[in-house]
């Protein structure tokens, strides 16, 4: 990072160039070693400088030396990325210095990066937060962002699938949309990933997951074809100003990720590798054998009917517990699950010189899943240069290549409900075997994936200093994404019939960008920074499939024709896009001193996703700082080593309408007289006056450094709102359409955030000790929906036989449930209400059966409405689907010995709080118990607070054993309060145990450093949930079955230097 | 010098920590970001299934699930306002307080005594019509015709009677408007094919004709006193006739019920005579008096108490849907020819709605049963 303070001093430098010239005097060479000051070891690749402003002049070498010619008695400057930045004044005649230069984490002098434009933390007014590289290494993920779980306060992750090569749900400061689509654990809520730009290209995290969960196709994001070792650093940006340059895609914040540049005047090799274990966390306990048997001959016993019993003797599988078919305990969730055992392996060469630099990153990423049969597989080489011919040109090119491979086994997206309904089958069938295998089993292991991404990447940026202080850069990038994907269902699997289905489709993006900017300073207080740019994406992307619901044999698997009976499906699929975007933007700071900020920007976007008569949106932002430690009557203040308040504003857009919206669309309508007809679809009209979701976001923070480098806290609050958000309007019954897309939803989020770092230790100790803690509260609340609804949207959900419907309403939390409220169970009949005018007990729908009355036993449901009566009218809005607090902290404590070694503890937890989550887990559990008579396993209950007869006052669950009442009063219903649990979690993420041998031991053995680590994640939470995983849930809360467990990872790793 | 700067200081170091904690305090208000605050829902489309209620007085009547509040917030207030006369005048009478029965146990048919059933419910004051949280309308036992006119087979528009409901919640509130009353006039027991439903005088099968119309029981395997032949209930003749007549007895506590069987000649033929009939599981009635004229019950009315399938409604307890009608059998059985064994039986299905002291009669008007063997 630091580097690019030299490219800012280089401008600095130029401007005062003639000046330099005159007051040129006698020159003296000076030599000398920089080494760290806590290894001890000599450093690469410091840069030496001097000068006002400073001037780089050279570059230390593979053995930390340094030669430079300067004036008689000028001061020297040593800079390094993430080290202080020491300065040495000359004395008359010395010609040999050495120096060492310390760690330092001091955040206000970080390189940050706003609008392509690298600047100085310290005259920014925008919120954001940087992560080093450092800190997401040593442990292997498929996907780096994982990593950034808990380390940023504000940004949520949520690691809601341990599905090998696919992601979480990442957040930036609440929510950003309302919009849900899909039913029960499917339910599926946008995804609005931040947007993120790598290395200046900007790329689309969501791009895989348009479709929800049941999309089509490898489903890999492109975040997950990026090997971690390659990034050296990854900004966070928060609030509108941060984010005010990335106009009409960074309304759902910024990630910027920095990957490794050459940075070493020797070549390096740098091999990193991991040897690692998933291991298969706790999954379900299961009765097994006679216990299943004798479960379910009870419960028939005991609350079957008549004919229920009559029944045993005609059901087999429980009557005839001698037959060798029926006496068996498999574990069938032993036969989807399984540990493996890994490896990644990374080289990375860079080299060169102030010159010259280039950097290539080899990779291979390999995750076995523990579910069998899935997994994902990365390789990828990555390479990039910097070349600076003279101080006033620069050019910057990047190519990465990247190919991913994923296998899902039978599953669909992120689910893999054939496993899960698999898993719990009977442990009183036979397992499956060579003659002995259901086809469930069989489509679940032998389904053959050939699938995955592939994509290319290249970028090129070239700048030059037209006059001083004056920069034009143009940049072009060209991404192409392709993803294919072959599945093959042998005959066994598919009812005797081998089935085939093929996916392939490619996005691509053109990206273009010129920039000039303008660096002045006048008297040394004012200086003033101008940046204008415009930007220009074609976005391409088309999907097809191709389904053969039965092909000829096992042995055949294509190239296939066409059947005009069991072809299905294929074709272009809905998620065709082209999309246009030009931006126009414009920023200016002035800074007093470096005292007082002002930031202003402005961007103008056009965009063929807007409705065609208007395409364009203006989107201004203004950011205030005072840095108020530099104030005269605070320089006394000895403990205060940096403060400053910020305040700013501003609005940016996200495109969200698609071609539908805005243009309507036409349908195939069959044939008249053999020639085919297109009609008109009724269904939505259009709606050209589309306008992109809007981001209003005002914050108000401020960083303070205590007691040099022992507290840095950074506090933000923010009011965050989005407004134009998508909703359907309907039309009146008298118009052709039934509705339209409108633009008439909003919501606004607020909260506070919370970072704290310390190193409370002595620099002098041979103990580093840093602990970092971060939070953030965010409360969101729906603010706006379309007139005609009056408040309130009930989105509905009968069709997945879950009825956990989702409520929209207005002053509340924008995502809660529309639920039966739980109030615990009748402990007898008698307390059972009775209507006063009928004289019926309470009972379960509006039915005439006196069966459905309630008992002692039964969930005691509120009746909301009064009428005795248990149905959708007594539904009531309960719970916030989204978790209010999230944050994590970390804990790193590093021992230096005396030799140079050193070893080092990381200790790094997440945390989540206050949210609802459903807890289907649970509730598929217990529904097991329904019917005794179908061979699904049974679960051991003894550890739920269940009502066993009279006197279980306190009881929390229904009887779930009457399972003959059960059928009338549905104690069990998903739709209830019951499993609407706490989703807080306190989550260790991670333990890193590494030790970094001195430079002379690993000299002794033919390297240049090295370093090993042995580390595990995902190894505990707690949690108050009583599911297997707080965590596990849908972006909206649902803990299905379906889900993919996360493994827990228990991994060995080398750095290795050569 | 020195205190002044270190006081000054001090001040400084105040005026830092006043202005973040203002700005923390600022930050905090969800009022300075206008955001509006939640209320219940209270739909626009919010509407009753049906605005004519049909009732018949002198009984409970319940119209549940008949509003539909389109997702509203329960609980809602719900409230009759302006009771009215299709012509305008004030219907308000409707709306005064009489002593109802209300349930507060749950009758199971099990009760071993009237006391028993008694302490089930009890007598509460309560408008004649009212209308529940949850929108059920409910016109109660306590509105007779001496209170609300009964239609006739016309109904005049300005003797409607006419009523609103104000349904108010957090979100505002809304008026239900012109939901009206078809009052019908009391019929107090059921069958009730012989009573005109408008004029409550006995029904004849054309208007304002001569020829009655008459309950009937069910008979079963009975043969003709005389006539050796089937005997029926309804062919007349010397096919058989016979009448149930359900009718009040003067005197008596207003709790009782009693059986009655009269011959051709309107001679009380003797119930032991049913000798096959389980008399204590007839009616859910205590302290049976047997004489050789009837069969005599303590019973609470009205008849059944509550729909609630019991041995003693139709279908028994496995009816699951039933138990508003209430059945009877009697039973005799007799040698028939050749020895064979027969079994006489009549069938009653009936309500009563109305307390009070009522009989059941079979009137076996053309041909007697014949009880005695071959």
């Amino acid at each position: 990072m630091r580097k690019q303070i030299i490219l800012l001093s280089i401008f600095f430098s130029c401007i005062f160039l003639c000046k330099d010239l005159v007051a040129q005097t006698k020159k003296v060479t000076v030599s000398g070693t920089v080494t760290d000051a806590g290894t001890k070891e000599t450093m690469v690749g410091v840069s030496v400088a001097t000068g006002k402003p400073l001037k780089v002049l050279t570059q230390t070498d593979s053995k930390g030396h340094y030669s430079v010619s300067v004036d008689d008695g000028a001061s020297l400057v040593f800079s390094y990325i993430s080290y202080g930045t020491k300065t040495v004044k000359l004395n008359p005649g010395q010609t040999s210095l050495n120096v060492s230069i310390k760690e330092d984490n001091k955040t206000m002098e970080e390189v940050v990066i706003r609008g392509y434009q690298k600047r100085t933390r310290e005259v920014t007014t925008g919120s954001s937060f940087i992560v080093t590289g450092k800190e997401v290494q040593d442990v292997p993920v498929s996907n780096v962002e994982q990593l950034l779980q808990g380390k940023v306060a504000g940004l949520n992750i949520q690691l809601n699938t341990g599905a090998p090569g696919l992601r979480g749900t990442v957040n930036i400061r609440g929510l950003s949309t309302i919009s849900t689509t899909g039913s029960g654990n499917e339910t599926f809520l946008q995804p609005t990933s931040p947007l993120y730009v790598i290395d200046g290209v900007p790329m689309d995290a969501d791009k895989a997951s348009e479709f929800g969960f049941q999309q089509q196709g490898p489903g890999v994001s492109p975040i997950s074809l990026i090997p971690q070792e390659d990034i050296a650093s990854i900004e966070v940006l928060k609030d509108a100003t941060a984010t005010a340059l990335y106009g009409s895609r960074g309304a759902y914040g910024v990630i910027l990720i920095q990957t490794v540049r050459g940075n070493s005047e020797v070549p390096r090799i740098r091999y990193t590798g991991n040897f690692y274990m998933n291991a298969i966390p706790k999954l379900r306990d299961i009765l097994g054998g006679t216990y299943e048997r004798d479960i379910k001959l009870r419960q028939i016993n005991n609350y079957g009917r008549f004919n229920d019993i009559k029944n045993i003797s005609n059901t087999p599988f429980l009557a005839d517990s001698l037959n060798p078919y029926y006496n068996n305990s498999t574990d069938w969730q032993g036969v989807f699950y399984q540990n493996t055992y890994n490896q990644t392996h990374n080289v990375q060469l860079d080299g060169g010189d102030s010159k010259f630099s280039y950097k290539t990153n080899l990779s291979y990423f390999s995750d076995k899943g523990i579910i069998k049969n899935t997994g994902f597989d990365r390789y990828s080489l990555n390479m990039n240069m910097d070349y600076k011919p003279t101080s006033r040109i620069t050019f910057f090119g990047s190519v990465r290549g990247n190919v991913g491979k994923i296998k899902k086994a039978n599953g669909v997206g992120l689910l893999q409900t054939g496993v899960a309904d698999n898993g719990k089958k009977s442990s009183l069938l036979p397992g499956p075997s060579f003659f002995q295998a259901t086809s469930g089993v069989l489509s679940a292991l032998k389904t053959n994936t050939d699938a995955g991404p592939k994509n290319l990447n290249t970028y090129i940026e070239g700048r030059y200093e037209l006059i001083p202080g004056l920069n034009i850069t143009s940049a072009a990038s060209y991404d192409y994404n392709s993803d294919t994907e072959d599945t093959f269902t042998p005959a066994a699997a598919n009812n005797q019939f081998a089935k085939i289905f093929s996916f392939y489709g490619y996005t691509s993006q053109l990206y273009n960008r010129n920039n000039i900017s303008y660096v002045k300073s006048f008297e040394e207080k004012h200086n003033l920074f101008f940046n204008f740019f415009s930007e220009m994406y074609v976005k391409k992307g088309q999907s097809s499939i191709t389904r053969l619901e039965r092909s000829p044999n096992d042995q055949f698997q294509g190239p296939l024709g066409y059947d005009g009976y069991y072809s299905r499906g294929g074709g272009i699929l809905t998620t065709f896009y082209d999309q246009n975007q030009i931006s126009f933007a414009a920023a200016f700071t002035y800074d007093y001193k470096k005292k007082y900020i002002l930031d202003i920007t402005y961007r103008i976007d056009g965009t063929s996703n807007n409705g065609n008569k208007d395409p364009y949106s203006k989107n201004p932002s203004v950011g205030l700082k005072w840095n108020f430690n530099k104030e005269n009557w605070l320089k006394d203040i000895k403990w205060l080593n940096y403060g400053d308040i910020r305040l700013t504003g501003g609005k940016n857009i996200y495109p969200v309408g698609n071609l539908v919206d805005i243009y309507g669309a036409y349908t195939p309508r069959g044939f008249y007289n053999n020639n085919p007809r297109i009609g008109i679809d009724y269904g939505r009209v259009p709606n050209p006056l589309l306008k992109p979701k809007n981001v209003t976001q005002f914050n108000l923070g401020f960083d303070l450094g205590l007691f040099d480098g022992k507290l840095d806290v950074i506090f933000d609050t923010y009011y965050k709102k989005v407004s134009n958000e998508l909703f359907p309007s309907f039309l009146s019954n008298t118009l052709a359409f039934n509705n339209f897309t409108s633009n008439d939803a909003g919501l606004s989020n607020y909260g506070y955030e919370l970072t704290l770092s310390s190193r409370p230790l002595s620099k002098n100790s041979k103990f580093t000790w840093a602990v970092n803690v971060n939070g953030a509260i965010n409360n969101d609340v729906l603010t706006q929906l379309p007139i005609e609804y009056n408040g309130q949207v009930i989105a509905f959900d009968y069709s997945s036989g879950y009825e956990q419907h989702i409520a929209k309403r207005v002053g509340r939390n924008s995502l809660a449930n529309y639920l039966f409220v739980n109030q615990g169970v009748y402990d007898s009949t008698s307390d059972v209400p009775i209507d006063p005018v009928t004289g019926l007990r309470y009972r379960n729908a509006n039915s005439s059966n006196v069966l459905n009355s309630f008992q002692g036993g039964d969930t005691r449901f509120l009746d909301s409405n009064g009428d005795y009566i248990l149905d959708g009218r007594d539904l009531q809005v309960v719970g916030n689907t989204q978790p209010v607090l999230t944050g994590g902290l970390s804990n790193t404590l590093t021992y230096n010995f005396v030799s140079g070694s050193a070893v080092s503890l990381n200790i790094y937890a997440t945390y989540t709080a206050k949210r609802s989550i459903l807890n289907n887990a649970l509730a598929d559990r217990l529904r097991l118990l329904k019917n005794p008579f179908g061979q699904d396993a049974v679960i051991p209950v003894d550890d739920l607070n269940m009502w066993t007869g009279p006197g279980s006052t306190n009881a929390r669950f229904a009887n779930a054993f009457d399972y003959a009442h059960e059928q009338y009063v549905n104690n069990y219903r998903y739709a209830q309060t019951l499993w609407m649990e706490s989703g807080s979690y306190f989550k260790i993420n991670q333990i890193t145990l590494s030790y970094s041998f001195a430079k002379k031991m690993a000299k002794r053995i033919g390297l240049n450093s090295l370093r090993t680590f042995l580390s595990a994640s995902n190894i505990i939470t707690f949690s108050p949930y009583t599911g297997p995983n707080p965590e596990g849930v849908t972006a909206i809360g649902r803990d299905g079955s379906g889900g993919y467990p996360v493994p827990r990872v228990y991994n060995l790793g080398f750095n290795v230097g050569f | 010098m020195f205190k002044l700067t270190n006081v000054m200081h001090n001040i400084l170091r105040y005026k830092v920590v006043l202005f973040l904690t203002l700005m923390i305090a600022f930050s905090g208000c969800r009022k300075i970001f206008d955001l509006p605050n939640e209320k219940d829902y209270l739909s626009t489309k919010m509407t009753y299934n049906r605005f004519e209620f049909p009732i018949t007085l002198g009984r409970v009547n319940l119209y549940q699930g008949v509003f539909n509040a389109d997702n509203s917030s329960f609980p809602m207030t719900l409230e009759i306002i302006n009771p009215r006369f299709g012509d305008g005048r004030s219907a308000a009478d409707m709306l005064a307080k009489r002593p109802v029965l209300v349930w507060t146990g749950e009758y199971t048919g099990n009760e071993k005594s009237l006391a028993e059933i008694e302490a089930k419910r009890k007598i509460e004051e309560r408008p004649m019509l009212e209308v529940r949280p949850s929108g059920d309308i409910v016109v109660w036992e306590s509105a007779t015709s001496d209170v609300i006119q009964p239609r006739d087979s016309i109904l005049y528009p300005q003797d409607i009677r006419y009523f609103d409901v104000k349904v108010k919640n957090s979100g505002g509130t809304r008026i239900m408007k012109n939901l009206w009353l078809n009052p019908f006039r009391e019929i107090p027991y059921f069958p009730a094919d012989d009573i005109n439903p408008y004029s409550g005088k006995p029904n004849t099968t054309t208007p304002d004709g001569t020829n009655l119309k008459h309950n009937y029981p069910g008979i079963y395997g009975m043969i003709g006193e005389g006539t050796n032949d089937e005997l029926t209930a309804t062919q007349g003749g010397l096919k058989g006739l016979v009448y149930t007549y359900i009718r009040k007895v003067p005197g008596g506590t207003g709790n009782s019920l009693r059986f009655k069987f009269l011959n051709k000649d309107s001679v009380a033929i003797d119930p032991a005579k049913f000798n096959q009939t389980k008399w204590d599981q007839l009616v859910h009635g205590f302290n049976m008096e047997k004489t050789s004229e009837y069969v005599k019950y303590d019973v609470a009315y009205p008849i059944p108490v509550a729909r609630i399938p019991t041995r003693f409604t139709t279908g028994g307890v496995n009816n699951l849907g039933g138990g508003n009608i209430a059945h009877v059998e009697f039973v005799y059985s007799r040698n028939g020819f050749a020895g064979r064994r027969e079994q006489g039986v009549i069938v009653q299905d009936f309500a009563i709605y109305e307390k009070g002291d009522w009989e059941i009669v079979f009137h076996f008007k053309t041909v007697n049963p014949k009880f005695e063997d071959e």
